[in-house]
């Protein structure tokens, strides 16, 4: 379009585009493969017609430029927002990803918004300005401005995740909160009226106690109502800086190169901006303050409310959150101690039974070497005549069988395990194991040594701390062990 | 001169085309089945509580000897790590010969808001580490902590230096107050006992309305626009429908190991500053003797760059590496740079260290 058409013509070829916009989507949405719902005809097809409305254009102040088709007047004040959530009802009967749809809509709904405006940044009007982007800027703020308020999610008020948080983060059982400042109104009032001493007033008698949980009830509400006006006082700065910052950075971009030249270009320079100004205030000391303090409020708030839930609760004999704190706490202790208790490396009994397992395995290996050296023909040989045999502690004995090691006494003594298994045994004995078959003399060998295994009630006593360990079993073996 | 030039023309254009592609997209949307993730086949190796212990089955053997536990953050779903079949920092991994093993926390509720890190790291990691440790005959094995799993890591590490093989820590925290760090500017002033004493646990739609906060225009608005362009594509709208999901399938936090890891992490910034005790254990990064791989992202705006970057020079070990990857704390699973990089650095720099 040339930029020396008049208004009329300006007009006209609005109109025309308006038309032609208008009949491709009532050609979607006949084409839609779902029936429309009889209460909400798309726009248009009630008997008015969409661009019919008689809201001024952004940009075009106190002029409607489709008033020469105005017809019966439109109900809608967004016709294209409208088209939006006409698709959005048709979605709404299936049963999948209707929330994506929701989210999708509502985004969409801004953006639209945004178009919808800029067409009056497009206009002619902004030619002759001083400040050509000024009227595209104003037709951005009034794009976004148009739908909800601020329309930046978390910056307007109504929508703030705080103030959502304390109404749906306990369910539905929490709903009444939200009616909570008007069912303290009149005590609000009364407290404007006379300043927080109101809270500070003594209680007496029967119901004091009662009295004073409402007074600090009123108290925490009052002081979360404040945090949250200082909270959202943030926002809106945040908010204004996104659209002092915007305004820049859209002077930035004319330079030849730079202009932009799409919707979607003009929105995403939009969004760095609010991004960029929110992030300058919440990384402030003064943002992290209100947060905190936003915080701590609410949850001064609902425990008051938790306290009072818990009264009546324990009044219809019902089961309240502190009583199950308390069991769930004294469950998890227990399970702790259980797991602790049967973790390795962790404690006295952990250290007893790894002592114990080192017994057993001493033992093990003891009879493994004795069956593997069915040594006990060296026993019968002196001492002197076979020297190389000398790791004598074990032929010694041979001549010294009194002197023969005992069983191990201590659970660590890993080193005199081995031998508290080889006894000696008598020459004759030896001797006919010497001419004897090997066979026989480890068989004997063998047999010996799970005699004593078995017989040693110290052992016996060490296999069933094995299986069942307990703080009295040191103290039994170390009994044991001295009766010895 | 006009920074702006948009023709009414364009304009108009420009909604129309929007406004078809809604139209055709509400249809696809009507099409599509509930989305799946997972893509690789698993096997439960241990269950304690609500945790499960899966070890993952790749088309072959592993050729690797010392396999690789992924340790995840609470916050989320650890399925973020094989998302589906062209997304799977898992799969790749496998391919590579890697033998992976990963914690699933599960979802705790009420009866688990006593669980502490004390509970966590002392209790169901070490013994997951021992599982694995014992089904490879193995003292040592490779740990891979990933977000707030990855400060569990480093806390194991440093509490158990003889369990670990190599560590690997994925868009980790360490240095929790940088002046980037929009979470830990939140919670400077905040009141976590009265907080978490009023909650018990801490509810996953609060959690994931901090996080959406992070950055409120793109997240809550310019992402859903964006769709857009998307619509009519019925293997890019699942994707996106897989990726929401996995965004707001978010666990409750048990309160006493959130209290201590807002009060000990990101209000005392003690991993960095000292002072830091995991039930009666210290925790002293200059314990972890392991190798170290440390992978950031450079985009990431949960945990900033300089946030990971702080593990340099503060380990124990000598043998120190850093990943930086372009991308943010999500693409770095699921874009296709991280399909190509990622895997195969953890692999080659696992090889080296065999």
């Amino acid at each position: 379009m040339s930029e020396n058409k008049n208004m009329n013509e300006w007009l006209k070829d609005w109109d025309a585009l308006q038309r032609q916009y208008f009949n491709a989507w009532s050609d979607l949405a006949q084409k839609a493969p779902f029936a429309m719902p009889s209460q909400a005809a798309p726009m248009g097809f009630a008997g008015g017609n969409p661009f019919t409305s008689s809201t001024p254009l952004p940009g075009f102040p106190g002029f409607s430029p489709f008033g020469g088709f105005a017809g019966a007047a439109a109900p809608q004040a967004a016709p294209w927002q409208e088209g939006l959530e006409q698709w959005m009802r048709m979605f709404t009967g299936a049963d999948r990803q209707n929330e994506t749809a929701e989210r999708l809509i509502e985004s969409a709904k801004t953006y639209i918004a945004m178009m919808q405006s800029a067409f009056g940044g497009a206009s002619p009007m902004g030619e002759g300005m001083s400040n050509p982007a000024q009227a595209w800027f104003d037709a951005v703020r009034t794009g976004f401005g148009a739908h909800g308020g601020a329309n930046i999610p978390g910056f307007d008020p109504a929508t703030n995740p705080f103030a959502k948080a304390i109404r749906d983060v306990a369910g539905k059982g929490m709903q009444g909160f939200a009616e909570l400042p008007a069912a303290f109104a009149p005590y609000l009032e009364q407290m404007r009226k006379e300043g927080m001493s109101w809270l500070q007033v003594p209680a007496f008698g029967l119901a004091r106690e009662h009295q004073e949980h409402y007074q600090r009830t009123a108290l925490a509400l009052v002081e979360y109502q404040q945090a949250l006006r200082e909270y959202n006082r943030l926002m809106l700065q945040a908010s204004q800086r996104g659209y002092e910052l915007f305004e820049q950075r859209l002077a930035e971009r004319s330079e030849p190169g730079r202009t932009i030249e799409s919707l979607k270009a003009l929105y995403d320079l939009w969004v760095d901006a609010a991004e960029d100004a929110y992030a300058q205030v919440a990384l402030s000391e003064e943002f992290s303050k209100a947060y905190g303090a936003l915080a701590n409020a609410q949850m001064r708030l609902r425990q008051q409310i938790q306290i009072e839930v818990e009264r009546v609760s324990r009044e219809f004999g019902m089961p309240t959150r502190s009583e199950l704190d308390s069991l769930s706490k004294r469950v998890h202790d227990l399970r702790r101690e259980l797991r602790e208790g049967g973790a390795v490396g962790s404690g006295e009994r952990d250290a007893e039974v790894s002592a114990l397992r080192d017994e057993v395995a001493a033992l093990k290996k003891s009879l493994v070497q004795t069956a593997r050296k069915p040594a006990p023909s060296v026993e019968i040989k002196p001492v002197a005549a076979k020297p190389e045999h000398a790791p004598a502690k074990k032929s010694v004995p041979a001549a010294k069988p009194e002197r023969a090691r005992a069983p191990a006494r201590s659970a660590t003594s890993k080193s005199r395990a081995p031998a508290a298994v080889v006894r000696p045994r008598p020459a004759a004995e030896a001797e006919g194991a010497k001419s004897g078959t090997e066979a026989s003399s480890f068989a004997d060998a063998l047999a010996a040594m799970r005699r004593r295994v078995t017989g040693k009630p110290k052992l016996r006593s060490a296999a069933a701390r094995m299986s069942k360990p307990n703080k009295d079993d040191k103290a039994s073996r170390k009994k044991g062990n001295k009766g010895k | 001169m006009n920074p702006i030039r948009i023709a009414p023309q364009k304009v108009y254009e420009e909604a129309k085309k929007f406004q078809e592609k809604i139209a055709a997209g509400m249809q696809v949307l009507r099409t599509l089945d509930d989305v799946h993730y997972g893509a690789t086949d698993k096997e439960e190796v241990y269950r304690e509580d609500k945790l499960v212990l899966y070890r993952f089955k790749g088309p072959r053997k592993p050729t690797a000897k010392v396999p690789i536990l992924i340790t995840y953050a609470l916050v989320n779903r650890p399925y973020m790590v094989d998302l589906q079949d062209d997304r799977s920092l898992v799969k790749n991994l496998l391919a590579l010969g890697e033998d992976v093993y990963l914690i699933d926390w599960g979802y705790p509720d009420a009866s688990d808001k006593h669980l502490s890190l004390d509970d966590y790291i002392n209790g169901y990691i070490r013994r997951c580490v021992d599982v694995v440790a014992k089904r490879h005959k193995l003292d040592k094995i490779n740990l891979l902590g990933i977000c707030q799993g990855g400060a569990f890591s480093l806390c194991f590490a440093s509490i158990y230096p003889e369990k670990i093989q190599n560590l690997i820590t994925m868009v980790t925290p360490v240095d929790f107050q940088t002046r980037d760090n929009m979470l830990s500017n939140w919670v400077q002033h905040l009141d976590v006992d009265l907080f978490v004493d009023t909650l018990g646990n801490v509810p996953a739609d609060l959690m994931n309305y901090c996080y959406l906060m992070l950055k409120p225009v793109r997240l809550n608005q310019q992402k859903y626009i964006g769709l857009v362009d998307i619509l009519d594509d019925k293997a890019e709208l699942e994707n996106f429908l897989r990726m929401e999901k996995w965004i707001f399938d978010s666990p409750d936090q048990a309160g006493a190991a959130f209290r201590q890891f807002i009060k000990d992490f990101y209000q005392g910034n003690k991993l960095i500053n000292g002072g830091l005790k995991i039930g009666s254990k210290s925790v002293d990064l200059a314990n972890v003797d392991a190798p170290v791989l440390n992978i950031f992202a450079e985009q990431d705006h949960l945990v900033p760059p300089d946030a990971s970057r702080a593990l340099r020079g503060r380990t124990g070990s000598d043998d120190y590496t850093e990943l930086a990857f372009k991308g943010g704390h999500i693409g770095i699973y699921v874009s296709g740079r991280a399909q190509r990089e990622v895997p195969t650095a953890i692999h080659e720099w696992l090889a080296a260290r065999t």
